[in-house]
């Protein structure tokens, strides 16, 4: 094993070398993780912890990822001539669709914070839909990000 | 601080007030785009930093905005019973959703005719 996190790896130095990509495969990993707790809350109550830690981390990697696109931004427009180009950005979809996933992610981890484990009670389905909800819309969004970034 | 949180009891309150800021910041979000889009003189004034343009004006506002409205209505909600408001609550935040996602459809807010 040579090198620093494997970076001698061809597979690996490519995701190290553009942090947007590796935070969007860590944002799906665990996506993939939060949906599945988020399937299996109803059943036990001690899941909604680890959901409200799931939720966390998702927003926190959606915020590094929005973060790294502004200076991807400001980078790519230094080398034009001015910052006209890059509110056409602002125009596209992708950044108004930027906008969802965050603040349903926000929304997500936060009534589980408040809530806690009364999430799962029955007077609380309205709440535990949103949030699950909340995630669902999040992903698709993500998705349709994704999609809208080939075209 | 910590015993806030682990102490036992249910913070309705304060998930009504998350709520509702998300619906609002979600009708701030769509209006504030039609702002930048129609006005030059709003665009401008979200160009908070030049190189990336209005956008940081707009996520910085959104922000501030959800921060706000959040700290308001958990002010307003503190100690009430709010057990009433889930359904109207539950239906206002699916209809901001929905508003949201109409509104920033790029041949909705872009949309524009000349009258003659």
């Amino acid at each position: 094993m040579t090198g620093v996190f494997f970076a001698d790896n061809p597979l690996f130095s490519v995701y190290l070398s553009q942090p947007g990509t590796f935070l969007f495969g860590c944002l799906v990993f665990v996506f993939g993780i939060t949906i599945t707790l988020a399937c299996l809350i109803k059943r036990d109550q001690k899941l909604v912890k680890w959901f409200t830690v799931g939720s966390f981390m998702s927003w926190f990697l959606l915020f590094g990822i929005v973060v790294l696109d502004f200076f991807g931004a400001s980078g790519a427009v230094s080398t034009m001539d001015g910052y006209g180009s890059i509110s056409e950005l602002l125009s596209t979809h992708r950044w108004l669709l930027m906008q969802v996933p965050l603040l349903l992610m926000t929304t997500a981890s936060l009534v589980t914070l408040f809530y806690g484990k009364e999430l799962t009670s029955h007077h609380a389905k309205e709440y535990l839909f949103i949030v699950q909800g909340s995630l669902f819309i999040s992903i698709l969004t993500i998705f349709i990000i994704g999609l809208e970034s080939f075209i | 601080m910590w015993h806030f949180f682990s102490k036992h009891r249910v913070h309705e309150s304060l998930v009504v007030a998350v709520l509702v800021a998300t619906s609002l910041s979600f009708h701030a979000a769509w209006i504030l785009n039609l702002l930048v889009v129609r006005l030059d003189s709003v665009r401008l004034f979200m160009t908070f930093l030049p190189l990336v343009g209005p956008v940081s004006g707009m996520y910085t506002c959104l922000f501030g905005f959800f921060v706000v409205s959040f700290l308001i209505l958990s002010l307003y909600f503190k100690g009430r019973d709010v057990s009433m408001w889930r359904k109207p609550l539950f239906g206002f935040f699916l209809f901001s959703l929905f508003s949201f996602f109409i509104m920033t459809l790029p041949f909705v807010y872009a949309f524009s005719m000349m009258v003659e």
